[in-house]
């Protein structure tokens, strides 16, 4: 058989996904996006109750760590509330997924370095913010500021991704449908 | 321009609209293969659970900003692989730098071995951290050891040398288990 175990596992790619998740990883996918739209699957009220059970405690939690930590932490759109914390979470995962797709390795610095120092400019003013703030600081400005240095964030970043794609559908002109 | 039709656009579009029966055809498409990646990413199953069941939930709170520049399968893999990832991170596992002397092993005669999917799988499962990670994202999920490096934080060569560390234990527990 197989001259080489390199060379096997090339040719038996697939053959080696050999393990099923089980079923309760799909039971708990289908409640966080049930929940997520607001609609009700019958069979879902344990999972359902368990959740607001572990966001109770989860939330308890992150009040007694959050009161020991704050002094060493970066102040957070998450430190004002839960509203906000969801937020900031959805402002992490859409960078995150914008930040999956970008060749950073590959980046041509001549052409895109710009778009990279204004994010790393952005990012440094943001954290001497989150390290400067006072205790007794306008709560709505400082939501304000977090908020815009997300939204400048994503906005760079979407450019910068805008930016690569349409040079690489330059370099490749061709049609594959 | 490049302009690709997923196989799986109809879906796709009524995930978008909020069909909640396309999800799940999605992820009965994709899970098998996203589940066994993830496994070989973090050698055990547990951890890929809770990771593959993040990455869908991601991947299906972000389908509108899924264009189909790529493939969708491509897309998710991405997602599934830098969730995995993300978890290496927090968990810090350390790529050692390593001699060398696992690139000048002579590559032995297996033409006899006959080598079973399953035990491979298992055998990659049991590899040390590191050398897991790095084999897997060189040899199953096609990136080059530049691109690892780029990802891992490592250099080049410690990519190279991991791998080769990978394959010549792979290549014993293969044995091993065949010969006794």
């Amino acid at each position: 058989m197989g001259k080489d175990i390199e060379k096997y596992i090339k040719d038996h790619r697939q053959e080696l996904d050999v393990e099923h998740p089980p079923q309760i990883v799909w039971d708990k996918i289908e409640s966080a996006i049930s929940l997520d739209s607001g609609s009700h699957p019958k069979s879902n009220w344990m999972w359902k109750a368990a959740t607001v059970s572990l966001l109770v405690v989860s939330g308890f939690l992150f009040f007694l760590l959050n009161r020991e930590w704050k002094s060493d932490e970066l102040y957070s759109l998450g430190d004002i509330s839960s509203e906000y914390r969801e937020m900031e979470k959805n402002y992490q995962e859409s960078i995150d997924l914008i930040n999956a797709s970008i060749p950073y390795d590959e980046i041509d610095m001549e052409e895109f370095g710009w778009l990279i120092r204004e994010l790393e400019y952005i990012e440094s003013v943001n954290e001497e913010f989150r390290k400067d703030i006072e205790e007794n600081a306008d709560q709505d400005k400082l939501v304000e500021a977090l908020i815009d240095y997300y939204e400048k964030k994503l906005k760079l970043l979407k450019k910068l991704e805008h930016e690569i794609n349409r040079r690489n559908n330059e370099k490749n002109e061709t049609i594959d449908i | 321009m490049t302009v690709t039709v997923d196989i799986h656009q109809n879906w796709i579009d009524q995930l978008k609209k909020g069909d909640q029966s396309a999800a799940r055809n999605i992820y009965d498409s994709y899970s098998k293969a996203m589940y066994n990646t993830l496994i070989r990413l973090t050698g055990n199953s547990d951890d890929a659970q809770d990771l593959l069941q993040e990455a869908f939930i991601k991947a299906f709170r972000k389908i509108e900003s899924f264009r189909g520049s790529s493939t969708f399968g491509a897309w998710l893999k991405k997602i599934v692989v830098n969730t995995g990832l993300e978890h290496l991170r927090k968990k810090k596992v350390v790529y050692e730098e390593l001699s060398e002397k696992y690139e000048k092993v002579p590559e032995p005669d297996e033409s006899a071995m006959e080598i079973d999917p399953y035990q491979v799988h298992e055998s990659i499962k049991k590899l040390p951290d590191g050398t897991r990670t790095v084999l897997s994202l060189y040899l199953l999920e096609g990136y080059t050891h530049n691109e690892i490096s780029g990802i891992l934080g490592i250099t080049e060569s410690t990519s190279k040398t991991q791998f080769m560390r990978g394959k010549a234990i792979l290549r014993e527990q293969l044995k091993s288990k065949m010969y006794g």
